[in-house]
């Protein structure tokens, strides 16, 4: 326990001090500012067109269907997509790059045991991948002061990126604890991630039973619900399950090692 | 302390180990001899937990290092080949780190790093970067790596590599000065080395013990050179990674 936390604690401390986790939050941020920026003149635009329709039409009814909650989730949609570039970017050195050094013969030769290393890194990285996306909090924040979203999604929206973070970053992880090579674990993440959110495409088409699982195993549509103030069992035991089957896959991974 | 018996490893179609046993006594310094690619790191990595064999058994301390690799590493100090540095890390977090990593309770870790810095001789770079640090200082703070946590077991890849003259010989005297209080097991092919510090010997040469012996009994009839020599000449020497 101690020996983990001692192993989340250095991964934090390399984390802060390296440019590329600095880098990727500010190119994060960034983004996700640039798409904040571009809903909300939009969402302002499609307002004032609303407001000329329902007078036209002598409808008021039409705008009660137009309030700001569309500007969170399409906020929150858009924070999700930027998520699969930050993760694997995140994530790819976090074994690989150990191996390289030759530091890992120290982690592995020391009484932690492959666990303890897994879970003090995932528990490192995760608080800089918190961190960030806590940041981009800040774009709905500022959303509360000059107009009236419901809290309610707000809220949720967020647990639900920290639960996404945490499934990605846990993939990313095992990943990286396949391979010594840092850019191979980075795309191999990426495919991945990329798969999981494309994995409900073909679903319909597909039908049956197959279809229907691969429509439960998308990880998109298991967000949607946190977005809309929906937390459900359901959705937290996905993330929570796509979390624990990385990180058991990068404990086997560690500790097979040396059987090799 | 540390046990070897009928080690064998092969990795893919090289066989690295053959067939190597030897025993080192509580308080016992062993040189661990042998031409490069001889199997030396392949044993260390053993004894260390980092590997498994594919037959024959380590043990440390009576515990097998291929399945009870945490009674081990509980024993164990451990300077890798390679050794291995956080270079955006200064010494002394280095070894903070170490320390904590090795159990060590908080209470104790900086006098257990600051007694390590002192006995490696980087008290003058203890708060500068690893990755600043000329390759000397870089092998001393893996070394003090070893030792931060007082370990009863010292396994140690050619800690004087990169070393010059003068730091080779502090190394030397700090781990003379080892003897006794820890039981260590250090690998090299600078023979000097050998016979500066340790009490007994023992060569591999193509993955088997060619020779065990004390210094003195070794050296008796010339140079630990001409020893050397003489039991791994006895085929031309070609290395193996």
């Amino acid at each position: 326990m101690r020996a983990a936390l001692a192993v989340c604690g250095r991964e934090l401390r390399s984390q802060l001090a390296s440019p590329l986790a600095w880098t990727i939050a500010a190119g994060f941020l960034v983004t996700a500012g640039y798409f904040f920026f571009s809903q909300v003149v939009n969402y302002a635009e499609a307002m004032q067109q609303y407001e000329m329709y329902a007078q036209l039409s002598q409808d008021p009814t039409m705008l009660e269907r137009f309030n700001l909650n569309l500007l969170v989730e399409g906020m929150f949609s858009n924070v999700l997509v930027l998520l699969l570039f930050v993760v694997p970017i995140l994530s790819m050195g976090s074994v690989a790059e150990e191996r390289r050094r030759g530091t890992d013969e120290l982690l592995l030769t020391a009484p932690v045991g492959p666990g303890g290393v897994v879970a003090g890194k995932f528990l490192g990285l995760l608080l800089v991948l918190w961190g960030m996306v806590a940041g981009s909090g800040l774009f709905l924040f500022l959303l509360t002061l000059h107009g009236n979203p419901e809290r309610g999604p707000i809220w949720t929206g967020m647990l639900g990126l920290a639960l996404v973070s945490a499934a990605l970053l846990a993939v990313g992880l095992a990943v990286s604890a396949a391979t010594a090579s840092q850019a191979v674990a980075g795309i191999g993440t990426f495919v991945l991630s990329l798969l999981l959110f494309a994995m409900a495409w073909p679903a319909e088409a597909v039908g049956g039973t197959l279809g229907k699982v691969l429509g439960d195993l998308a990880l998109p549509a298991h967000f949607d619900d946190f977005t809309k103030g929906l937390v459900t069992g359901a959705d937290v035991a996905y993330f929570v399950s796509l979390a624990a089957l990385g990180l058991f896959v990068a404990r086997a991974l560690l500790a097979s090692q040396r059987w090799r | 302390m540390l046990a070897v018996r009928s080690l064998a490893k092969r990795f893919g179609d090289v066989v690295a180990l053959q067939d190597v046993s030897f025993e080192v006594a509580r308080g016992e310094i062993v040189g661990f001899l042998g031409p490069n690619g001889a199997g030396k790191t392949t044993t260390l990595r053993i004894l260390s937990t980092y590997l498994t064999p594919d037959a024959g058994t380590a043990t440390v301390g009576g515990h097998d290092s291929a399945h009870e690799p945490m009674a081990v590493r509980r024993k164990l100090g451990y300077l890798p080949e390679h050794p291995p540095l956080y270079l955006d890390h200064t010494v002394r977090e280095y070894l903070g780190f170490c320390a904590a990593l090795r159990g060590v309770p908080r209470r104790r870790r900086a006098a257990a790093v600051d007694g390590a810095v002192a006995r490696c001789g980087l008290t003058e770079v203890r708060d500068r970067l690893l990755g600043n640090l000329s390759k000397g200082f870089r092998q001393r703070a893996g070394l003090a790596q070893a030792l931060v946590h007082g370990p009863e077991v010292l396994i140690l890849d050619e800690p004087t590599v990169g070393l010059d003259p003068q730091q080779i010989r502090e190394i030397r005297e700090l781990i003379r000065a080892l003897a006794g209080e820890h039981t260590v097991l250090l690998s090299t092919h600078i023979l000097p080395e050998v016979a500066a510090v340790c009490g007994r010997v023992v060569i591999v040469h193509r993955g088997r013990v060619v020779a065990d012996a004390p210094v003195t009994e070794l050296t008796g009839a010339g140079s630990l050179e001409e020893a050397f020599l003489r039991v791994t000449s006895a085929d031309a020497v070609e290395g193996m990674a």
